[in-house]
């Protein structure tokens, strides 16, 4: 009996680790004008980013339709999978989950678990990267399930867009509305709270920016020693370096994740959005 | 003439005859500021506030105990700057002294005084000497020392004035900025003023004070009760009630109550009346209304107080028998839960950008005009909120600022910013979600990471570090100092710019006054760029009077 984790492509996972656990992925999809491309499959963040910087229209996205899950559903029990833990970006962000849930429904015979995790982006797939870890060492389904449970409660991210514009434009901007109109150029400090993008703080400068992702973290965590925490970008690499310096001399993790953020996320980021997360005690 | 006993009227007469004195020489005192910069203009702030305290004091009754109630009660309120804060804690003191007192004699006067400067030391948490409190303070003791030695009230008040006059002297002496200036300090100046025009007002001077334009608020209930708070309030119960029964008498009921308290209102039929008074005595109203008839719909509220004692007569249950229910009813807080910010500034630009980053209101004032005590807790009672933060942005406003904190009935508290940068700073550390103590916190602590800068021009020839100010010359100022001085105001934001920017610094921005064009701005923008290439610069049109330029670098 061997347990199988399905995930969305909103969870930004390196594809390396992605092969190596087994993780199965159900793509969303990007639109520009007409055309549509699935998340990770037809578009690499690289691609992404250069065709939004060219475009003269932003970008929409779409969560896969329930037959496309229930199709990943079928072919994994038809390769011997035996029972499914599907776990996806918060509700409240995408209806992702809903579809999913659509599918299990569609399957009442399987033994599929659909969770919602409340979280989005790399923060998403730290769970999924857990989960999958477990599966593969042979943990049980209510194992994996209290697992998943523990860490949607312990996992915790904060993140800096460069501009809320993006936030607003895909209707996610949350509790952020809240600091949409001011007039002075403020980098924002968001973070997800029940789901919902929260803000944290309000900056001015990327450096100040940094500064402030370091101390939210910090009083959420603490300054011991970390087993595991993760970086996740969207074309920020000179930010991804300077953050990734900090983190190794602050926290010194035994694994730090540094992951792109993926066209359907950076559709709602944007370009310059550079995220920390850890894992409280 | 010799006084041996002060009356009430004779202190109105002195304090109309300071308060001329003191608008006469309002622009000399003006022109008294250390740095010549247009900022906290001490002579108009010292006036405003007496000029506050005559309005209360011509409006009440002769009694000594009623005028030093309204002189504290209407400088409190009316206090501005520094300057005004410190003179309204003399007279409180000097008040409190004499409550309840229909005369005083000479050694009683010169406590008072003395009183009075205690009080105005406590107020302020670190007192400068060389100030306004030193002259006060030499002059109290000095009158002291008359009024033991025999003098009478004329001797005691001379005797003040002499030391007075010699301790202002010596000001320069005590602070190095003074001296360098070339000037004595404005405020004692201005409170020796004060003490020359009491003494004109006492030898039947006649004074020639033009009231101040200013828009005479009514203290309100709840600054009443902030006054009552501070021990200053002349009556604390308001007491209210019918009397019903046969052939009333009005005018017996209303002479009966007058020397009770003030606010009378006495209105009715020869069946029923209502009475209305501000009393400290209710017990003694309720008998003068018993002799008349019977008492109905009575309701006493204790105006120092949230909690409202309201003594109700039970009718329904106990008709006209003489039993009391003490009923408790306690007051609503004022406003919603939730935590507001209120920020003084000046210009329009300025004020919307202060409004996008979570303000809830603007108090107009600034460099030239310091908002009264009043004015700010007028805000503050005007708030949604319950819990409010004060953005002062300005050094001469804190204090007026802390003591609308003190009056109010609401948890106030002042974030202390000193310019309009550290109030943008604070309001990017606010969080309305957090409590008010964490957030004042949270607000100090961010001030200290943003440097500031000012461009304006020289009201007056002075002397500067030895260099030669001239008036109209353009001062380039940091944290309040000069440190820059020439003829072009983007000239001099070029050479703050390279005083404030440092290797880390990420961003510069910039706040433009009335006096300087979007395109002036601009080409100003584009100049620190190119010296500055790893730097961005914001420029906002701040729409400030006086100052050509506000900038932070951070």
């Amino acid at each position: 009996m061997s347990v199988i984790i399905v995930c969305d492509s909103t969870a930004d996972l390196p594809r390396e680790l992605i092969k190596e656990y087994g993780i199965h992925i159900v793509p969303l999809k990007v639109h520009f004008g007409e055309k549509e491309y699935k998340d990770g499959v037809d578009i690499t963040p690289k691609e992404f980013y250069e065709k939004l910087q060219a475009s003269d229209v932003l970008p929409t996205t779409s969560q896969p339709s329930p037959g496309e899950f229930a199709e990943s559903y079928e072919n994994i029990l038809k390769m011997g999978g035996s029972t499914i833990i599907s776990i996806h970006i918060s509700a409240h962000l995408s209806g992702t989950y809903r579809s999913a849930t659509v599918a299990k429904s569609m399957l009442p015979e399987a033994d599929i678990e659909v969770i919602d995790s409340k979280q989005a982006s790399t923060v998403l797939g730290l769970i999924v990267l857990e989960a999958a870890r477990a599966a593969k060492s042979g943990k049980t389904k209510e194992e994996i399930l209290a697992l998943i449970g523990e860490m949607v409660e312990k996992i915790k991210v904060f993140f800096m867009v460069d501009s809320l514009e993006y936030l607003e434009k895909g209707g996610r901007i949350g509790k952020a509305q809240a600091i949409l109109g001011s007039m002075l150029n403020i980098k924002p400090i968001l973070t997800l709270e029940e789901g919902i993008i929260v803000p944290a703080a309000k900056t001015r400068g990327r450096a100040k920016g940094m500064e402030q992702l370091l101390l939210k973290m910090k009083s959420e965590i603490g300054t011991g020693k970390q087993a595991r925490m993760a970086i996740m970008h969207a074309i920020e690499y000179d930010g991804m370096e300077t953050l990734r310096d900090r983190v190794r001399n602050k926290w010194q993790p035994e694994e730090l994740i540094v992951s792109d953020i993926g066209p359907v996320i950076g559709t709602h980021v944007g370009p310059g959005t550079i995220a920390l997360i850890g894992l409280k005690a | 003439m010799q006084l041996q006993v002060l009356k009430g009227l004779h202190l109105k007469q002195m304090l109309l005859a300071s308060a001329a004195l003191l608008q006469e020489n309002k622009t000399e005192l003006n022109s008294l500021n250390v740095f010549p910069v247009p900022d906290g203009d001490t002579g108009t702030n010292m006036s405003l506030t007496i000029s506050a305290a005559v309005r209360e004091v011509e409006n009440t009754n002769n009694d000594l105990s009623n005028v030093v109630a309204a002189l504290a009660n209407g400088s409190l309120m009316g206090a501005r700057g520094n300057s005004g804060v410190i003179l309204s804690q003399l007279f409180r003191g000097f008040a409190t002294s004499m409550e309840g007192k229909s005369s005083i004699k000479p050694l009683e006067f010169a406590r008072a005084l003395e009183e009075g400067v205690k009080t105005a030391y406590l107020g302020v948490m670190k007192p400068v000497e060389g100030t306004i409190l030193t002259v006060a303070k030499e002059g109290a003791k000095a009158a002291f020392r008359a009024a033991r030695r025999g003098e009478d009230i004329i001797g005691v008040l001379q005797m003040a004035i002499r030391e007075a006059e010699e301790t202002l002297a010596r000001t320069p002496e005590m602070l190095p900025a003074l001296k360098e200036a070339g000037v004595v300090d404005a405020g004692g100046k201005g409170l020796l003023y004060i003490l020359q025009g009491a003494l004109a007002g006492l030898s039947g001077e006649k004074a020639h004070y033009v009231p101040e334009p200013v828009k005479a608020e009514k203290i309100t209930a709840e600054a009443g009760a902030g006054l009552a708070k501070l021990g200053v309030m002349e009556y604390q119960y308001c007491t209210e009630f019918i009397i019903k029964g046969r052939n009333l008498n009005i005018d017996k009921m209303r002479q009966g109550i007058n020397p009770l308290g003030d606010s009378i209102m006495v209105v009715g039929t020869g069946e029923m009346l209502k009475v209305h008074i501000h009393t400290n005595h209710p017990g003694q109203v309720l008998e003068l209304g018993l002799e008349q008839g019977t008492l109905h719909d009575l309701k006493i509220d204790n105006m120092a107080e949230q909690h409202r004692e309201i003594l109700t007569k039970d009718a329904k249950n106990n008709g006209h028998d003489n039993s009391w229910t003490l009923a408790t009813a306690v007051t609503p807080p004022e406003g919603e839960e939730g935590l507001g910010v209120i920020a003084v500034a000046q210009g329009e630009g300025i004020g919307n950008i202060l409004k996008s980053l979570g303000a809830e209101q603007v108090v107009s004032g600034g460099q030239t005009m310091n908002p009264s005590t009043q004015d700010l807790l007028h805000s503050i009672e005007n708030s949604r909120y319950k819990d409010i933060i004060l953005l002062p942005n300005n050094k001469n406003i804190i204090l007026a600022a802390q003591q609308a904190q003190g009056l109010s009935q609401k948890n106030v508290h002042v974030v202390p910013t000193t310019s309009i940068p550290q109030g943008i700073t604070a309001l990017l550390a606010f969080n309305p979600d957090n409590s008010l103590e964490s957030n004042g916190e949270d607000m100090s602590a961010a001030i200290g990471g943003v440097k500031t800068g000012a461009v304006t021009y020289a009201v007056r020839n002075s002397r500067f570090e030895g260099e030669e100010i001239k008036e109209g010359d353009i001062l380039g100022l940091i944290e309040g100092d000069i440190v820059t001085i020439g003829k072009e105001p983007a000239k001099v934001v070029m050479e703050l710019v390279e005083h404030l920017v440092e290797k880390n610094s990420e961003i510069v921005t910039i706040y433009y006054g009335d006096a300087v064009t979007d395109s002036a701005a601009q080409k100003l923008v584009a100049k620190i760029q190119k010296a500055h290439p790893h730097c961005d610069i914001e420029a906002y049109d701040g729409g400030q009077p006086l100052y050509y330029y506000l900038l932070s670098v951070e």
